[in-house]
């Protein structure tokens, strides 16, 4: 549940290979469907 | 308040650091007699008495906030609030006021050394200054190991 939460309020550094391995496995998808690089939200 | 120093000076504690200070060394060790004349001050150094004596209760006075500073942390600890910044600025405070602690030390060496030149006990002071300082950068370097650790438990916390 703290990882939704994390999620949610966008506190989330980071992500493991196994969370997005159930993900994508849940889903059907690759991983690149679920992830996109945007150049506006880099620090 | 100089009654009240002379009225400090009754209590065992004082009486110890007085004569530890003031007194011939072997009577520091003395047990006190039932009317309070066991210790023997030197007469010629007793006008230092309540210098040396506010000084050596202004020391045991920031010990005793280590102490209790130490207590809260330990308490966290106990709760399992392990590493969180409070436990860092504890640490750094306890840093701090053991670097205090020098400040009364090296007041007691320099009034101590203007009113009996090449005292001995000042050997003891130099000792309990260098201890300090030892002890005080040894809580430095705990406070930012812990700071390590907060950043390190932060990143793996908001991993998902």
């Amino acid at each position: 549940m703290s990882n939704l939460s994390n999620l949610k309020t966008g506190k989330a550094k980071a992500i493991r290979f196994s969370t997005l391995e159930a993900i994508c496995k849940v889903l059907k998808c690759q991983p690149g469907d679920i992830l996109e690089f945007r150049e506006d939200i880099m620090d | 308040m100089r009654g009240l120093y002379f009225e400090l000076g009754k209590t065992w504690v004082s009486q110890l650091l007085l004569q530890v200070c003031l007194g011939h060394p072997s009577s520091a060790l003395r047990a006190p007699s039932p009317q309070g004349e066991g210790y023997v001050l030197n007469p010629e150094l007793s006008h230092m008495r309540v210098p040396v004596l506010s000084l050596g209760i202004l020391f045991l006075f920031l010990i005793l906030i280590i102490l209790v500073i130490a207590f809260l942390f330990l308490r966290r600890i106990r709760r399992g609030n392990v590493f969180e910044m409070k436990s860092v600025k504890n640490l750094q405070a306890m840093g701090w006021v053991t670097l205090a602690t020098i400040l009364p030390l090296v007041a007691l060496y320099v009034y101590t050394e203007k009113n009996v030149s090449g005292s001995i006990t000042n050997l003891y002071v130099t000792v309990a200054v260098l201890m300090m300082g030892v002890i005080a950068v040894f809580f430095f370097l705990i406070a930012n190991l812990f700071e390590q650790a907060v950043h390190y438990k932060e990143e793996n916390d908001l991993t998902v």
